[in-house]
């Protein structure tokens, strides 16, 4: 997953830089809000800080300064509840034959994710590697990927639940991201910026920051003499460490779990677990989903909705069998799946450090603790 | 008035070793087979804790972190005949009597160690404080109001409410003027402005049924909102579907709801669950005079049937 | 391979297309085991499957099972589909008739790798619905018949009435060439005249020799579960055998994350494993 980081090998090359005022933030979100759906982190009155769709006439506020969200950007890519399809029953009136009409349903037009924390950017391409590789592409997914165009802003100050770190990410990290915002006076600074950095990476992230909306918004060339203090503004956030993954050092327990299956610590650990879908619904990178039909009378809706293997029924079979009965099976499944499963299929692992399932858990069973305790165990 | 709760570190300390030794003393007996409690887990957090021997319990803690309820984990061990040990204060015995009311556990399987409490603090909230300060407060216990548990203003059961041997003295009880500050400002609003309160709490609400698991009076066998057949609740977390979600909870455990506020508490999308339950108890109140409808010596106004009531008529269906 | 639209080619991965049951056979005496033959009402979406491979089945307004197709490669369309009745879809499927409209995607999954057996006696061992897969095999086998050595065909149900597809058991599989059909039940009736048991013993009073074999089998976890034993007894090697495993899918296509299981997703990496490779996997059936 290397890039950025303490003696990673250098991020990939800027292809445009440009400076925009904080204050210019809100108007460019609204003017790109006018083509496109704009999902970014919100507050709404004081309460907690939210990853969804802006909504520009509601009073909604942009918030950069939170750490983090309370749930992830995910929805912005598979949305919790997502229509497949529509299905109509008619009958023919000189037959009677029966005919049924499928539409699938659009997956929406152009998205943009501003103000994504780079950890989220980074959870992306996990989702990328499930929804668009092996025999098949999601189309749904790859409709609103590939329209989709990700602005990232570089973290100023990880909190104690962030390890990013562990995964060779980094608060200023580039992956996943077509544009990554770096506040000018560089990361650890306790006011907020008065203006940011915007470096794109990708072609998609340089049409952007050219687009009328950007340029209205006051989106400027960077002045000359400022090249040198963009650079250490740069290097500064993509060396920056995290609290919690400074204490965890680098996370690399594949191999470690090869062999722990059957060790009683699942039971152990799991043993306080509400069998809630918490973790896994504010997880940026948590993908498990369910489709259902909703409808009578020969008329409907097919949607897929996010579904999680905490919860008890999640594997449940027709005829009552269920596979992972015991909560000690689900905990297991979940790690394991995130920690070695996965690893195994994709050659990376599922986490991105963003430090949601550390903030969300109300029993303390996350992550960091599990992968942090597993290096321990014996056996 | 609401109370003033004030924490005793020097009375925790002294709970906590009783506890330990009681915890020690029922596992080398085989009294139990596991002992329900708190351990420190993840940054100091309080967690529950499942001793399973005398060496376990010495892991045990009683701080004023132990936000978190144990009875509802009773239902995890419904298999078998072990006896268990479990460790409550006063309102984690109004949840342990719940259960037990509901008849979801067996009381002669438990061995119920109660803890006469001070006040707990909320865990998010001393985890907000600085560090110096969250040091001092879990150190002296010099906290101020807001940091305490919601629960903790309204609380007049401080001595556990069933129990098989105190640890502590029983702390001096104070009558608590009921008040429901959450249903007052529901109803201070506009139907307008209370329709957009619950439909941005719907939208928010991601339905990860932590609400439901942590409430003790949540414990059916099989809840009506996971059944496929009939489908009672859409999978869709469409805004009717999330009203439907709430309702269903929040009429279910009407009448039921030890007012614990755990339900919200554990939500990770901070929403404000308890203005479901303030409301209906607020209700019930006004409604049927009762004001505490958990605690065990006060009527259970809707889990109760009256022949000699009213609205009854003989023959009718 | 469904997948994408038939008349533009746009991909639609879990967007059925539509079919029409074109008849329904009850398989046993209480009616819990239905034959569908579904057709797709657009010709040019037909899909061509192998042997082993299962599709999505929907009833509309109900919802998606996946079910193995029963019908060998070699007959075509419409597609067989046995369904026993056990939840929700399955029982809305049951109360369709001829004419009705379902839903159809796939085929999905990997296949018995029967190419690679040839030269090679076959031992299928079945029971119940379990019989459902692996009678698409058989008549994919007995479609190649001068590729196989000798066949056995093993198979046991609760009651006479419960065996499945009877015109295959007693009138066409016994024709076929060095092909022998052994039936049992758990428990018999009046006119039954055959073997009474449990298919485990059973297989082992037949006792087939494992050399050069490959023995295929599907059925309830406790029947797998004890012909396994009974095929080790009788000295064959977990790379000789051959089974299909069932778990809950939802999108068929190894994303949903339903049926993973270790690093593999049962919808595509499977049904069809070897013993050898479900000794690799996590114990989680």
């Amino acid at each position: 997953m290397g890039e950025g980081g303490k003696g990673m090998a250098p991020g990939p090359v800027p292809r445009t830089t440009k400076l925009v005022e904080a204050s210019g933030l809100d108007g460019w979100l609204r003017a790109v809000a006018r083509e496109a759906r704009v999902w970014a982190p919100v507050r709404v009155d004081g309460r907690p800080p939210l990853f969804r769709e802006f909504r520009t006439g509601e009073g909604d506020r942009l918030d950069l300064e939170a750490v983090r969200t309370v749930n992830s950007p995910k929805g912005a890519l598979l949305p919790q509840t997502e229509p497949l399809m529509t299905y109509a029953m008619t009958k023919d009136a000189e037959s009677g034959r029966p005919s049924l009409d499928l539409e699938r349903a659009a997956p929406g037009g152009p998205v943009v994710v501003f103000g994504a924390r780079p950890c989220d950017a980074a959870a992306f391409e996990l989702l990328d590697k499930v929804f668009l590789t092996g025999d098949f592409v999601d189309d749904h997914y790859q409709a609103r990927r590939v329209k989709t165009t990700v602005v990232a802003v570089a973290c100023p100050r990880p909190d104690e639940a962030c390890f990013c770190t562990s995964f060779g990410l980094s608060p200023g990290g580039t992956r996943g991201a077509d544009v990554v915002l770096y506040g000018r006076n560089g990361p650890g600074v306790p006011v907020e910026t008065d203006a940011y950095y915007a470096v794109a990476y990708t072609e998609r992230g340089e049409a952007f920051l050219a687009a009328p909306a950007a340029r209205a918004a006051g989106v400027a060339d960077v002045p000359e003499d400022e090249g040198r203090r963009l650079e250490e503004v740069v290097s500064a956030f993509r060396g920056l460490g995290t609290p919690l993954g400074d204490r965890l050092g680098r996370i690399d327990v594949a191999a470690r779990l090869d062999g722990l299956f059957d060790h009683p610590y699942w039971e152990k650990v799991s043993a306080r677990c509400l069998s809630c879908g918490a973790c896994t619904f504010i997880c940026p990178t948590c993908y498990c989903f369910g489709v259902a039909d909703c409808g009578a009378l020969g008329k409907g809706v097919r949607y897929r909705y996010w579904d999680a293997c905490k919860l008890p029924h999640f594997m449940l079979m027709a005829g009552g069998h269920n596979p992972r009965p015991a909560k000690s099976n689900r905990t297991r499944q979940r790690f394991m799946h995130k920690l070695n499963y996965y690893h195994h299929r994709y050659g990376e692992y599922q986490c991105v450090g963003c430090g949601r399932c550390v903030e969300s858990c109300p029993v303390g069973l996350h992550l960091p603790l599990v992968a942090g305790e597993v290096r321990g165990l014996e056996g | 008035m609401p109370r003033k709760p004030m924490l005793d570190i020097e009375r925790m300390r002294s709970a906590e070793e009783a506890l330990r030794r009681e915890a020690r003393r029922l596992l080398a007996d085989g009294v139990v087979s596991v002992f329900l409690g708190h351990e420190e887990g993840w940054d100091g957090l309080a967690v529950p804790s499942f001793a399973a021997s005398p060496e376990d319990a010495e892991r045990l803690v009683w701080n004023p972190l132990c936000a978190s309820h144990l009875a509802k984990y009773l239902l995890d061990r419904l298999a078998g005949d072990e006896k268990v040990g479990i460790a409550v204060n006063g309102c984690g015995s109004l949840a342990l009597d719940r259960i037990l009311k509901d008849r979801r556990f067996p009381r002669e399987r438990l061995y119920v160690v109660g803890i006469p409490c001070t006040g707990i603090l909320d865990p998010a909230r001393v985890a907000d404080l600085p560090p110096e300060r969250r040091r001092e407060v879990l150190e002296t216990g010099r906290a101020e109001a807001e940091l305490f548990l919601d629960r903790c203003s309204w609380c007049d059961v401080p001595n556990p409410v069933v129990s098989d041997i105190l640890v502590g003295e029983p702390v001096a009880e104070e009558p608590v003027v009921h008040e429901y500050p959450r249903a007052a400002r529901l109803e201070a609003m506009s139907l307008e402005q209370r329709f957009e309160h619950f439909k941005d709490l719907y939208e928010r609400c991601i339905r990860c049924f932590a609400c439901r698991n942590v409430c003790p009076a949540c414990s059916c066998r099989e809840c009506c909102l996971d059944q496929w057949e009939p489908l009672w609740l859409g999978r869709a977390t469409s805004v009717p579907e999330q009203q439907m979600f709430h309702f269903i909870r929040a009429f279910d455990v009407a009448g039921r709801c030890i007012r614990c506020g755990e339900c919200e508490r554990v939500c990770p999308m901070g929403l404000p669950l308890m203005d479901f339950n303030d409301k209906l108890l607020k209700d019930i109140a006004e409604l049927f005079g009762v004001e505490r409808p958990h605690v065990p010596a006060d009527v259970e106004p809707l889990g109760r049937f009256d022949p000699q009531d009213p609205d009854f008529e003989e023959g009718a269906e | 391979m469904s997948g994408q639209c038939a008349c533009t080619g746009e991909p639609r991965l879990l967007v059925p297309d539509v079919g029409t049951i074109v008849d329904v056979r009850d398989e046993t005496a209480s009616g819990d085991v239905k034959t569908f033959r579904i057709a797709l009402d657009d010709p040019q979406a037909e899909w061509k499957h192998l042997p082993g491979q299962c599709a999505m089945v929907s009833v509309f307004g109900v919802g998606e099972a996946m079910i193995s197709i029963t019908s060998s490669p070699t007959k075509g369309w419409p597609l067989e589909f046995s369904v026993k009745r056990v939840g929700r879809v399955t029982g809305a499927l049951h109360d369709l008739h001829p004419g009705d409209k379902v839903g159809l995607r796939g085929p999905y999954g990997n296949r018995f790798p029967a190419e690679e057996w040839k030269g090679r006696r076959l031992v299928f061992i079945a029971g119940g619905i379990g019989l459902a897969p692996v009678r698409c095999l058989i008549d994919w086998c007995l479609a190649h018949r001068d590729d196989f050595g000798h066949i056995d065909i093993i198979y046991g149900a609760r009651s006479p009435g419960d065996l499945c597809f009877k015109t295959d058991l007693f009138d066409r599989w016994p024709k076929e060439k060095d092909t022998e059909v052994h039936l049992t039940v758990d428990e018999g009736d009046q006119e039954w005249t055959g073997p009474v048991g449990f298919v485990p013993p059973f297989l082992e009073e037949i006792g087939p020799s494992p050399e050069n074999a490959v023995a295929v089998t599907c059925g309830p976890p406790i029947m797998i579960k004890f012909v396994l034993q009974a095929l080790a007894r009788l000295g064959f090697t977990d790379d000789q055998i051959v089974t299909t495993l069932e778990l809950k899918m939802q999108c068929g296509v190894g994303k949903c994350g339903r049926c993973n299981i270790g690093e593999k997703y049962v919808c595509v990496d499977g049904p069809v494993f070897t013993l050898s490779e479900i000794r690799e996997l996590p114990d989680e059936f």
